[in-house]
């Protein structure tokens, strides 16, 4: 009598591992997991990204393991704790603009006197300036923060509501040379400026002094989650 | 049992009448349905299965070897991705493992001292002005498909649009599942797109915390709204705009600050 | 059985020998590959059916591939060398599916 079904089941078994092998495919393919598809130059990026991640992810590791050990070893004792909370207090106002901060980085000189110069383009100075490491940026007489926003049109350019005037400073604390580099490829943002018309001077400095400060808006609709 | 049952080739029955080398049923026809056999055909034999063989061999050995450097080194790469990709996977499942640990230490050391206190709190504010905090709360999804063999959507286009976002008063912002914060980066890898070094595939989903109406109002106003409604008209992209109830974002994972010190008053 | 040794022992010198095949012959590659496993197939299945023979076995596969490597020479001559090649390897292989379902039904019923 098995035998009976046995056809039947086995085709059972065939079709549903079918469905299974379409649907996997059909997922992989529209999640772009792909990977094979990509071109070696992309994977190259891909990679560089994925390392850099790494690298980040294995710092942050060791110090909150050196933190970790520090609080232990003073047999969690509340000065070695307050000391290494006012450390992390100290870095998140670094990073979120609220104390100012120094250290190596660039200082650039903008010019624009044909009012050329887009939103749009002084977004993507940020952008490159970040990816290149900054730790910190100011535009004008303004700090950057994780939502600060370029609005305005061109040649009359906005940053968090302020207008921006010509020329324009930007300080940025980070490596120098890496971050020189970023803002100097090809159809980067000197391209771009110059393009337009405008100028870029740039200073590589081993001191930095990033005064402007942001203030934070208590969030009326964001609710620490759990 | 009749020939009928699961025919030859099936639909391309028509096509080919019998696949097999008519020569077989020649020969078979002259021999009288005998089978053949003879020193010739044990030599034939093993003439023609040698030969065959080596055919096959060559073309195998060919192949594999004429897998051109360019191909190897692709193949290469992307192994090295996958094994970055495992690898970040579990270096961040332990970060986010450590920092729990350490604020448990650090609130216990800390609790009940007014120093303590403040400080803690502090730092609570702190991390919430820079991102580093899940969140949850009502606000607006951007989905966007860039259809097309190339990419019409570039890195550039999503910033001016998250941008817009921030623009529009966003509280908190995601791209891809990835929250961004003060260090956070939108760039492009071909048809990957890495937000803070992360690789996010399409559909590219934006998701921002704030007050949906006036999000919406304001959006409407921005360039960046502007230049993705002129993408759905000439590359045909989707860009859809939705209001969510509730949104929840994940905290966000930037590196402390290496080069940069606080300075001032303290 | 002999065939099949022989088989595999030409399949091992072939990959031991791996010599450098030579830019003309490589187009043609595909084609003896297809033609080759045509042959064998077609062989088991004359096998299976009680007529092989194996003079039928080398002339088939032979003249298969002198055949078929003129229609790509002559395809590539006018242009359409690639897509004469693809026909070649399609009706080979269509043919190569039909032997193996009769190999199939001989198996499954004996």
């Amino acid at each position: 009598m098995l035998r009976n079904r046995l056809p039947t089941v086995l085709i059972a078994i065939l079709c549903l591992a079918l469905g299974l092998g379409i649907a996997t495919q059909v997922r992989r393919t529209h999640a772009g997991d792909t990977l094979a598809d990509q071109r070696p130059q992309d994977l190259v990026v891909l990679l560089d990204g994925m390392q850099q991640r790494e690298a980040a992810l294995r710092k942050e590791i060791a110090d909150a393991e050196a933190a970790l050990a520090r609080l232990r070893a003073s047999g969690d004792s509340s000065a070695a704790a307050l000391a290494e909370a006012q450390r992390r207090a100290d870095a998140l106002a670094v990073l979120a603009g609220t104390a100012a901060a120094a250290g190596p980085g660039l200082e650039i000189e903008l010019t624009d006197p044909q009012r050329g110069v887009a939103p749009a383009d002084l977004l993507d100075a940020v952008q490159e300036l970040r990816g290149a490491g900054a730790e910190a940026i100011q535009v004008g007489d303004v700090r950057i923060g994780v939502d600060s926003a370029f609005t305005g049109s061109t040649g009359a350019i906005e940053l968090d509501g302020v207008r921006l005037s010509v020329p324009l400073t930007i300080l940025a604390i980070g490596d120098p040379p890496t971050m020189d580099a970023a803002l100097n490829i090809p159809g980067g943002v000197v391209d771009t400026v110059e393009r337009a018309g405008g100028g870029v001077r740039i200073a590589q400095r081993d001191r930095v002094h990033i005064t402007a400060l942001r203030t934070i808006r208590p969030p009326q609709y964001a609710r620490p989650a759990g | 049992m009749t020939e009928r049952r699961g025919g030859d080739g099936g639909p391309l029955r028509g096509l080919l009448p019998d696949l097999l080398d008519p020569g077989y049923a020649r020969a078979a026809a002259r021999r009288g349905n005998a089978p053949a056999a003879g020193h010739a055909q044990v030599v034939a034999l093993v003439l023609g299965a040698l030969l065959i063989g080596l055919v096959l061999g060559v073309a195998a050995a060919d192949a594999a070897a004429r897998a051109p450097g360019a191909e190897k080194a692709r193949r290469g790469l992307i192994d090295d991705v996958q094994d970055a990709r495992r690898r970040t996977d579990g270096l961040s499942a332990t970060a986010g493992r450590l920092a729990a640990e350490l604020k448990v230490a650090q609130q216990r050391a800390l609790a009940g001292s007014a120093n303590g206190d403040a400080t803690l709190e502090t730092v609570r504010t702190l991390e919430q002005a820079a991102g580093a905090v899940a969140v949850t709360g009502p606000g607006l999804r951007i989905t966007v498909v860039d259809g097309g063999d190339k990419p019409n959507v570039l890195d550039r286009d999503l910033q001016v649009l998250v941008n817009g976002l921030w623009a529009s008063g966003a509280e908190a912002v995601a791209f891809g599942g990835v929250r961004l914060h003060p260090r956070a980066t939108v760039r492009q890898a071909g048809g990957a797109v890495l937000v803070d070094n992360r690789p996010v595939a399409q559909p590219y989903v934006l998701e921002a915390i704030g007050d949906p109406a006036g999000l919406h109002t304001r959006l409407v106003d921005t360039d960046a709204y502007g230049r993705f409604a002129t993408f759905t008209q000439v590359y045909g992209t989707r860009f859809t705009v939705e209001t969510v109830d509730s949104l929840s974002l994940p905290a966000g994972v930037a590196a402390e600050p290496e080069l940069a010190t606080k300075e001032g008053s303290r | 059985m002999i065939g099949i040794v022989a088989l595999v022992i030409g399949v091992l010198i072939g990959l031991w020998l791996d010599p450098t095949v030579p830019v003309w012959v490589q187009p043609y590659l595909p084609i003896a590959v297809v033609a080759a496993l045509d042959a064998v197939f077609g062989g088991v299945r004359a096998r299976l059916d009680g007529i092989f023979d194996a003079k039928v076995f080398v002339v088939s596969f032979v003249s298969n591939v002198v055949v078929a490597a003129l229609i790509v020479l002559l395809g590539d001559q006018l242009g359409v060398g690639a897509q004469l090649s693809t026909a070649v390897v399609v009706v080979l292989g269509i043919r190569i599916f039909g032997n193996a379902a009769a190999i199939r039904r001989h198996l499954f019923r004996a």
